[in-house]
């Protein structure tokens, strides 16, 4: 159940400036508005919430009882107008997604819910929310529809279409980091963030012999830091990730880290209430 | 004990297979130039952004594991180790030059410290073998041999002996394992590992599992044929190749051999 209030927390102040200048970018390709209406409609119409209906399990206090109360908790922090329904699909992957653009609704892995901790909860889901509440949804079905669509026969220059790709997976990658800006709020924090990044970069249950506190990967994070200051290091990873729809773990980890440290977070908890 | 150096573990097919590289002058030391300026830079980038790099600070049991090896193996700097996340149950070393240790999650989360020990002796000593280079060439060939100027048909029985080559490294492996660890009943339940989970494999007579592998490899005629067949386009042999291989080189009285030479 929401609770929404006009005169709290809003997508801009916490949205990650990177995204809102990509985004601006993005609305500025031409015929846009005119695609985006198919896209609107192609939702509408779409199979996909019956799939998600038929096939995964539905997010209600009587089937998930734990994370429906986690939930509301993340909708709660993140002040949502609207309550997406969410459903909890069978499959081996920390991951989840959000679609639907007139009625929005998110799937998580169930391994994703199964190992992680209350606070990685909160983070997931309240990344996913982060989507629905900055509006990304709309956008990055765009950049899914647009992707195949140039990258299937289309008599389009390659010039063209990989410039258009590069853009809108530029744009995605800076729309992932305002998720995790979300998630952080909703967590209460930013140590359910890192914990569920690290499982990206290897934690997993059962592991004996490595400390996944998040102060020892300190280290790791100046490397990168140091990567990005040589110019063949940041060439290598730009075409890294010049094809991803995500930033890497490290790139992640450092952005929130720098931002729940920063006086933005902190000017947010403090103004809404939200430790 | 002396330094098992690589004489002693080495497997005559494998040993063959990196003579051959290094008997064709200059060829290993182009492939090293090109690994440490082209994929390992790379890898470098790829490994510390998204793989947990394990260090004496976060995973001091490993890192010590791996200097143990090393010294063992007469390796006196052991390679950067990262973790990565893998239902896999076998690791994976990459680059000649400087090369990095990629340790799958389920490794570590499946074995105890005497099993994770015995296993990662296989990460140095392909190392210290020369692996890395083979390693690379097999990479190469599948990422840029569909841009040769050579019929596929060429390139697949040349995969096919790349392949080749990459079974025999699992036998150098489990021989290195069993002369660092001096534990055949572990070597050998080690190379069970992923074959079904570990409360199961638990309860499976090694026994059995041995006298399976006899059979196996006393198959002659068209059995032969197929075992042999059956493998051709893989890159690791069944587990009970490498069983009976272990018994073989255990039972003939080599292993006792090499073991006293080391003392």
């Amino acid at each position: 159940m929401i609770h929404y209030d006009p005169k709290g927390l809003q997508a801009p102040d916490y949205e990650h400036p990177a995204d809102r200048i990509a985004l601006a970018a993005v609305k500025k390709i031409p015929l846009l508005d005119t695609m985006l209406g198919w896209v609107m409609d192609y939702h509408t119409k779409s199979g996909d919430y019956q799939l998600a209906a038929l096939n995964d399990i539905r997010v209600t206090e009587h089937t998930y009882p734990r994370l429906y109360k986690l939930y509301q908790t993340a909708l709660d922090r993140l002040n949502m107008e609207v309550e997406p329904k969410l459903f909890i699909k069978n499959e081996f992957s920390y991951n989840g997604y959000t679609t639907g653009v007139k009625e929005p609704y998110i799937v998580l892995n169930s391994f994703a819910v199964g190992e992680p901790t209350d606070e990685e909860f909160l983070y997931l889901v309240g990344h996913e929310l982060g989507h629905v509440k900055s509006g990304h949804v709309l956008y990055s079905s765009m950049v899914n529809l647009i992707y195949s669509f140039i990258k299937s026969n289309t008599p389009i220059p390659p010039i063209i279409t990989e410039g258009v790709s590069l853009s809108l997976l530029s744009w995605s990658r800076k729309s992932e980091l305002t998720a995790d800006r979300a998630g952080i709020i909703a967590a209460g924090g930013i140590n359910g963030a890192e914990q569920f990044m690290m499982r990206f970069m290897g934690k997993s249950a059962n592991n004996r012999y490595v400390d996944f506190s998040t102060d020892k990967i300190t280290q790791q994070i100046e490397s990168f830091d140091d990567m990005q200051g040589q110019l063949t290091n940041k060439a290598v990873y730009w075409l890294l990730v010049s094809m991803q729809t995500h930033p890497m773990a490290i790139e992640r980890l450092r952005e929130a880290q720098a931002w729940a440290k920063s006086s933005d977070y902190k000017l947010i908890t403090e103004r809404f209430d939200l430790k | 004990m002396k330094t098992i150096t690589t004489e002693y573990f080495l497997h005559p097919g494998d040993e063959a297979a990196i003579q051959a590289i290094r008997k064709i002058p200059g060829f290993e030391k182009l492939l090293d130039y090109i690994s440490k300026n082209s994929y390992e830079k790379v890898d470098l980038v790829q490994r510390t952004c998204c793989s947990l790099q394990l260090t004496e600070n976060n995973a001091p049991k490993i890192i010590q594991m791996y200097a143990r090896i090393g010294k063992a193996f007469g390796l006196e700097e052991t390679p950067k180790v990262f973790l990565r996340r893998s239902y896999a149950m076998h690791n994976e070393v990459v680059g000649i030059h400087s090369p990095c240790i990629l340790i799958s999650s389920s490794v570590l989360a499946s074995m105890n410290k005497e099993e994770l020990e015995t296993f990662l002796v296989a990460d140095i000593a392909g190392f210290v073998a020369g692996h890395g280079t083979y390693a690379f060439i097999r990479r190469l060939i599948s990422e840029f041999g569909g841009f040769l100027p050579v019929p596929r048909e060429v390139l697949e029985i040349f995969l096919t002996a790349m392949n080749a080559w990459a079974k025999q490294r699992y036998y150098t492996y489990d021989r290195a394992r069993m002369l660092y660890s001096d534990n055949y009943e572990l070597v050998m339940r080690l190379i069970g590992f992923g074959e079904a989970p570990k409360e199961i494999m638990a309860k499976t007579d090694l026994d059995a599992r041995i006298e399976q592998a006899r059979s196996f490899s006393q198959m002659t005629g068209l059995q032969s044929s197929l075992k042999t067949a059956s493998v051709l386009t893989k890159d690791k042999p069944w587990n009970a190749m490498r069983l009976a291989e272990m018994y073989n080189w255990v039972e003939s009285g080599i292993y006792a051999d090499i073991k006293e030479e080391l003392q």
